[in-house]
């Protein structure tokens, strides 16, 4: 089956910038398992994973899924997830049937990642049971190897994973982001506004996030313990790694929600340090610790350290942290993102430069946490939108996207057709998923860098990324990284590796792929 | 003996007994009219009006339980909306329950939208349904001679269900005297339109209400004004814990380090339940 044949939402209004003129139906169906009853799983699928499967040069789809809940078991062919391979021109072709990915719980994010080296990417779906680890055996196909790999999360719910080197031997270790404790035999039955509907988080314990270590021929040894991580338990929704204090040792920030967030502090021997407190983030200057949901860090102020944003829900506001160094700044004031977002609920958020004017933009995944059919149901749905930043440590509000109001969930912004401008590709909750082509300026030049190795840093002129591939919530990009070059003739290039080698390039012109290898 | 033996003697006749109810009820002689009342409902148990009017009659009384019996067993013979449901729906306010009062009342608004709608906006205030509410009191706003009242009242359901933008519409325009108004604008426009916007409004509002003190400081420390924000969070903080970590960062901004330390240990204690 083909993306694009059907549904073309026409954008409605001009003004603002054209970035889309359609968005488009994909192959693929979120499956909620929500039935009559609200049991909270369902209101929490969605990832995304981004990876080009087959080194073809064009990124490809994955989608976990739902299943029937209680069982959160597959039972038939509409739960099952998805591979779908790009064929060019937005167009994608399901490829689920023979790729061995289908899975058989209740799916919710995708992390892809090369842990074994061999050059293709590898996939690590989180669910309700658990984790599974799918090898690319490079045909289309893949192999679930959790077992082999000897990684097991004890059955905890996770929704989220990011692949790093945390002690930088040169393989990808693998932090999983685990949420509550949910028995289905003991869900209550919770009431919103007079009418029945998802539970408050409250309601549920909370579980530690765990860390595996690579151990470089394809297993992976449990260190949370060892590693300061089973020391704090928390409702993860998403994490985000970057090396958040310069000393070249990526750390972990993780959004809770409505308990403190985490940032785990690299020590460079091996441990973690929780200092959410000491550096400003465990909650926002309110002292309410929000519905925190997806995250990401990015550099966006273009001053060479990478900053926080992540989503919340309606009147929570998106925190903004900047990372002044020693601690990060509470930016939601002063950045407008606190206004802006008030009326809003986020769950997937990704900075990028949508139109490659050399300033980061940010894009949400918009849709409330409650039920369609609750008392709020007619207010559930909401837009894509994404707000421009002006450049001076502030944003507007750019618009919506030209997709259906829905319950968002997963996104991601890459250059599906490798245009130079950044397509967006959103999950909806029993919707499709959606492809918004990026419609940027032709004016503006872009660049992008082929780093695949996690951690490195990667300047391109006063621009700073991290390659980082997780993205905001329960999803995933291993693409190259993007950057909009305005009206730049050429550019310097400089790429930094975890183990300190750094490669440069000078006057690189715009509108092409730099692969960087160390 | 001799008015006993009348008495009896005019049960038999439910017109008679009828035309005394009715005349009792509008002298305000509750006794007299319920005890006709419930002599028609025992004489005519077909007829549901006696009920209905024996309902009215202990409404009146404000023996509004009982009342509330009777009209239900009228509403039994599912009548068309009328004036019972819109007394239903007032005893079950005066009741003070709001939630039961809504149905009622809803009904009684296609019977007479001028005279139910204000006491279903109360109902789905006293609900907490305060959106609906809010709309209520909208609607109330175009049959209701409290103008400013009403207005004031949707403003503030409107600022309850967070619908700034709404609350800010009704607000705006407002003679606003009254602290509650004057801190649920202000912080309607912090969250609206940035702290700054709403300063003003919050610092009159902080003399008298400590909710206001709390914003007040919160909307100072975020245009990093901490010591200005100080004062006002040091005294809201004692009601609020979660205050305990904008305090901290106030304390830290003023270069009081060690209260800081100390703020933010107690901040992450009273939190711990909830973690």
């Amino acid at each position: 089956m083909r993306c694009c044949s059907r549904n073309l939402y026409w954008r409605g209004a001009f003004g603002l910038l054209a970035f889309s003129i359609f968005a488009a139906d994909l192959p693929f169906t979120l499956f909620t398992g929500e039935g009559m009853r609200h049991p909270l799983p369902a209101a929490m699928p969605g990832g995304i994973a981004v990876f080009d499967a087959d080194n073809d040069g064009l990124l490809d789809l994955y989608f976990p899924n739902g299943a029937p809940l209680p069982s959160g078991l597959k039972s038939s062919p509409a739960h099952s997830n998805s591979f779908l391979h790009n064929d060019g021109n937005l167009r994608f072709t399901d490829r689920s049937a023979d790729s061995g990915l289908a899975g058989s719980g209740y799916d919710i994010a995708a992390t892809a990642g090369d842990y074994d080296h061999d050059g293709l990417t590898d996939l690590l779906v989180s669910g309700l049971d658990g984790i599974t680890l799918y090898r690319n055996l490079g045909n289309g196909r893949f192999e679930n190897v959790t077992a082999k790999a000897g990684l097991d999360n004890h059955g905890r719910w996770s929704v989220g994973a990011v692949w790093l080197d945390y002690d930088r031997d040169g393989h990808l270790d693998l932090f999983v982001v685990n949420y509550v404790q949910w028995n289905p035999a003991t869900e209550r039955a919770c009431v919103v506004d007079g009418r029945p509907d998802f539970c408050h988080p409250r309601f549920y314990q909370a579980q530690p996030n765990a860390l595996f270590r690579n151990n470089g021929h394809g297993s992976f040894t449990d260190v949370s313990k060892a590693a300061g991580i089973a020391a704090h338990a928390g409702k993860g929704m998403a994490a985000a790694v970057a090396d958040f204090n310069a000393d070249g040792y990526p750390d972990i920030f993780v959004s809770n929600d409505r308990v403190f967030n985490f940032l785990f502090q690299n020590t460079g021997k091996g441990t973690f340090e929780e200092v959410a407190f000491d550096r400003g983030v465990a909650a926002p200057a309110s002292g309410d610790p929000p519905s925190a949901m997806g995250v990401d860090a990015q550099d966006y102020d273009n001053d060479g350290r990478p900053d926080l944003i992540y989503t919340a829900l309606r009147d929570e506001t998106f925190p903004l942290y900047r990372n002044q160094g020693a601690d990060f700044q509470d930016a939601a004031v002063s950045s407008k993102m606190g206004v802006l977002t008030r009326p809003m609920n986020g769950w997937g958020i990704v900075f990028a430069d949508l139109d490659n004017d050399g300033w980061k933009d940010l894009a949400v995944a918009r849709g409330d946490v409650l039920s369609p059919r609750g008392a709020r149901g007619d207010k559930v749905r909401e837009p894509l939108s994404w707000f421009r930043n002006l450049g001076n440590r502030q944003f507007a509000l750019g618009g919506n996207f030209a997709a259906p109001a829905a319950q968002y969930r997963g996104l991601i912004a890459a250059d599906f057709n490798n245009d130079g401008c950044l397509d967006l590709v959103a999950t909806a909750l029993a919707q499709p998923a959606r492809v918004v082509p990026g419609r940027c300026p032709r004016a503006h030049g872009w660049l992008k860098v082929d780093v695949r190795e996690g951690g490195a840093q990667v300047q391109v002129g006063q621009q700073w990324r991290q390659v980082s591939a997780t993205q905001g919530y329960a999803s995933s990009c291993q693409c190259p990284l993007h950057f909009g070059l305005g009206l730049a003739e050429t550019v310097d290039v400089r790429v930094t590796w975890p183990s300190g080698r750094i490669r440069e390039w000078k006057a690189v012109k715009p509108n092409q792929t730099l692969v960087a290898q160390p | 003996m001799i008015p006993l033996l009348l008495f009896f003697f005019q049960v038999a006749d439910p017109a008679l007994l009828s035309q005394q109810g009715a005349k009792a009820l509008r002298a305000q002689r509750f006794n007299e009219a319920e005890a006709a009342y419930r002599q028609l409902v025992s004489v005519d148990p077909a007829n549901p009006m006696w009920r209905m009017n024996l309902g009215i009659t202990l409404h009146s009384a404000g023996r509004y339980a009982e009342a509330v019996s009777e009209f239900g067993q009228f509403l039994k013979t599912n009548p068309p909306p009328g004036p019972t449901h819109f007394l239903l729906g007032l005893s079950q306010l005066k009741l003070k329950k709001p939630c039961e009062a809504i149905g009622p009342l809803e009904k009684a608004l296609r019977w007479n939208r001028d005279q139910a709608q204000l006491e279903l906006a109360d109902a789905l205030y006293g609900c907490k349904r305060y959106s609906l509410a809010a709309k209520a009191y909208e609607a109330a706003l175009t049959t209701s001679k409290k103008g400013p009242p009403v207005a004031r009242q949707a403003a503030h359901c409107y600022w309850n269900a967070r619908q700034y933008a709404d609350a800010k519409r009704l607000f705006t325009g407002l003679s606003l005297d009254d602290p509650t108004s004057q801190y649920e604008f202000g912080d309607t426009l912090v969250r609206l339109d940035g702290p700054a916007a709403g300063l003003a409004y919050l610092e009159r509002a902080a003399a008298s209400l400590l909710p206001a003190r709390a914003e007040l400081g919160k909307a100072l420390l975020a245009l990093d004004r901490a010591a200005e924000a100080l004062t006002h969070l040091e005294a809201a903080a004692t009601a609020d814990p979660a205050l305990l970590l904008p305090l901290s960062k106030c304390l830290r901004a003023v270069g009081r380090t060690a209260e800081a330390n100390a703020a933010q240990t107690e901040y992450k204690r009273k939190f711990a339940a909830n973690q």
